[in-house]
C-alpha cells in the first residue's frame, strides 16, 4: 500500500469506514505522522461518523413466537415404551394367572375324588375351625423332606379355597378304604352302622342325600369348637377316635359323605375320568392324624393327612418327589336323645 | 433457523432495524409497520434463512419495503423530524450531533441509507451492497461522496458559528 498526497483521501475514508486491515491502518497512521498538516482533515472526516441513537423498539414482544419445548423423548419412543409396558404387563398377568389355574386344576384332579358335602353343609359343621386346623396341620407337616414343594402350595390352596376344603373333606372315603388304615375303616363301619340306626330312629331328620350315611343335623348352637387337639403326625398310628360314642351310647353323626358330590360343585374343566386313584403300595405310610374334641358339643373333629404315591411303583422307589397329599376332614358329633 | 433463532433475532436486531427505519422514513408508524412486516417475512421463510444471515435478510427486506412504501405514497422525502427519544444519544456533544443530523438530512436517500447502514449497523461494503442491491464499488464511491458532503457541511457550520 502506497499512500501519497494524491490518494490519501481515499485511505482516510476507508479508515473511517473501518475497511482497512491492521497493517494498512498502521501505514496510514505512519503517513499522518509524517504529514501533520493532513491530520486535521482526518479529524474532520472522523466527525462525519454518526453514532447510533438510543432508539428502542417497544413492541418487541409482539414479534416473539412461541417455542415448542421438546419432550424428554420423542413421541414415537414414548409410544413404543407404552406398548412394551402393556405387553410386559399382559405377559406378567398370564404368568401369574395361568400357573395358579393349573395348580387349582391339578389339585382338583389329584385330590378331589368325591367331594362330600355341599357348601351349606360345610358351613354348618365347620364354623371356620376345621379350615384353620387343616391349614396349621398341613403347614406343620409339609416341612418334611418327603413332600414336594408344590404340595405345600396345594395345601395352602386347600385351606384358602372353600371348594377345595370340601373336596378335601371328601377324601375320608379313600382313607377309610385304604388297607393301611384298616382300623380306621373298621371304626368308620361301626359309625356307619350307628348312623343307619339313628336314621331309622329319626325319620324326620333332614335327609340331604339318598346315599348319605347320616342325616343327623348338626347342632350349630352346640358346635362351639373350643377344643383340644392331638397331633399324631409322622407316625403309622391309625386314627384314634375317642370312645365317646360307646360311652354315651349315643348315635354319632358323620357330617360328610363322599358320595354326596354335587355335579355343580365340580369345576367344568375337571372330569371324573381324570381322577387318578392310586392303589395302595408298600411305601411307608407317613400319614398324620389330628383330632379335635369339642367338650361342649361333644363333637370330635378329625383331620387325616396321608402321603400317597403319585404314579407307578418305580416312582415311589425313585424318590419322595412323586408323592401327593391326601387330606380328609371329618366330624363326629353326639347328642343326647 | 429455528423458532429460538428467530426469537434471538427479534431480541438482537429489532431495535437496530426500527432505528434504521425510523431514521430513514422519519415516521414512527411507518417504521413500526416496516419492522413488523420484515420480521413476519423472516418467520415465514425461517427454514430457508441461515441464522447467521438473518440480520442482513431483515435489513434487506425492510429496506425494499421502505422503498416500495415511499413509491406507493409518492414521497421519498425524509424529514428532519425525529422523536424526542433520539435526542438522548451518545457519542458527540449534543450540538455536534444536531449538526450531524442536519447534515445527514441533506443527503439523498441512497447516501443516507448507506451512511446509516455503515455507521449504525457496521455493515461492510459488500453487505451494504447486498442489502441495497448495489455492488461493493458503488457502495464505496457513494459512501465517500456522502462523507465529503458531510465534512463540507460540518466545516461550513463551524465557520458560521
Amino acid at each position: 500500500m502506497n499512500i501519497t498526497r494524491n490518494n490519501y483521501e481515499e485511505y482516510f475514508l476507508l479508515s473511517i469506514d473501518r475497511e482497512l486491515s491492521a497493517d494498512e491502518q498502521e501505514a496510514l497512521e505512519s503517513f499522518v505522522r509524517r504529514h501533520p498538516d493532513l491530520e486535521k482533515e482526518l479529524d474532520r472526516l472522523k466527525q462525519t461518523v454518526n453514532f447510533p441513537p438510543e432508539i428502542i423498539f417497544d413492541n418487541k414482544n409482539s414479534l416473539l413466537r412461541e417455542v415448542k419445548k421438546r419432550g424428554f423423548l420423542p413421541v414415537y419412543w414414548i409410544r413404543i415404551a407404552a406398548s412394551l409396558i402393556i405387553l410386559l404387563a399382559g405377559a406378567l398377568i398370564l404368568l401369574i394367572i395361568i400357573p395358579s389355574k393349573n395348580i387349582s386344576h391339578g389339585q382338583t384332579a389329584d385330590r378331589i375324588i368325591k367331594p362330600a358335602r355341599d357348601k351349606n353343609q360345610i358351613k354348618k359343621s365347620s364354623p371356620g375351625m376345621i379350615a384353620d386346623e387343616v391349614k396349621n396341620a398341613v403347614r406343620g407337616e409339609d416341612s418334611g423332606p418327603a413332600v414336594k414343594s408344590d404340595h405345600a402350595v396345594n395345601s395352602d390352596h386347600t385351606v384358602k379355597s372353600d371348594y377345595v376344603v370340601k373336596a378335601a373333606s371328601g377324601m375320608i372315603a379313600d382313607q377309610v378304604r385304604n388297607p393301611a388304615t384298616d382300623q380306621v375303616k373298621n371304626q368308620a363301619s361301626d359309625l356307619k352302622k350307628n348312623q343307619v340306626d339313628y336314621a331309622k330312629a329319626n325319620p324326620h331328620s333332614s335327609n340331604q342325600d339318598a346315599t348319605q350315611i347320616s342325616n343327623g343335623e348338626t347342632n350349630e348352637k352346640n358346635q362351639q369348637s373350643i377344643a383340644l387337639g392331638s397331633v399324631l403326625g409322622n407316625t403309622n398310628k391309625p386314627l384314634q377316635l375317642p370312645d365317646l360314642a360307646k360311652e354315651t351310647a349315643l348315635p354319632s353323626t358323620i357330617n360328610h359323605q363322599p358320595s354326596t358330590i354335587s355335579s355343580t360343585v365340580l369345576p367344568s374343566t375337571v372330569q371324573p375320568s381324570t381322577v387318578n386313584r392310586q392303589p395302595p403300595t408298600n411305601a411307608p405310610d407317613e400319614s398324620t392324624s389330628i383330632l379335635v374334641f369339642d367338650n361342649k358339643s361333644k363333637a370330635v373333629t378329625g383331620f387325616l393327612r396321608k402321603l400317597l404315591p403319585r404314579s407307578s411303583g418305580d416312582d415311589v422307589v425313585s424318590g419322595s418327589h412323586q408323592k401327593k397329599i391326601s387330606v380328609s376332614i371329618f366330624q363326629f358329633s353326639m347328642s343326647k336323645q | 433457523m429455528t423458532a429460538e433463532d428467530y426469537n434471538d433475532c427479534v431480541r438482537q436486531y429489532a431495535d437496530g432495524l426500527y432505528r434504521f427505519m425510523l431514521k430513514s422514513t422519519g415516521q414512527v408508524e411507518d417504521a413500526r409497520d416496516l419492522v413488523q412486516s420484515a420480521f413476519e417475512k423472516l418467520w415465514e421463510h425461517r427454514k430457508e434463512v441461515n441464522a447467521s444471515k438473518s440480520k442482513s435478510y431483515l435489513f434487506t427486506i425492510a429496506y425494499h419495503k421502505m422503498i416500495d412504501l415511499g413509491r406507493k405514497n409518492g414521497r421519498i422525502e425524509f424529514r428532519a423530524f425525529l422523536p424526542d427519544q433520539i435526542s438522548a444519544d451518545r457519542g458527540p456533544t449534543p450540538r455536534l450531533r444536531q449538526v450531524l443530523e442536519d447534515a445527514l438530512d441533506r443527503l439523498n436517500e441512497k447516501q443516507r441509507t448507506l451512511v446509516m447502514l455503515k455507521d449504525y449497523e457496521g455493515y461492510s461494503y459488500e453487505e451494504i451492497g447486498s442489502i441495497t442491491g448495489m455492488n461493493a464499488g458503488q457502495v464505496k464511491i457513494t459512501l465517500h461522496r456522502a462523507r465529503i458532503l458531510l465534512k463540507q457541511y460540518l466545516v461550513s457550520v463551524e465557520n458560521v458559528i
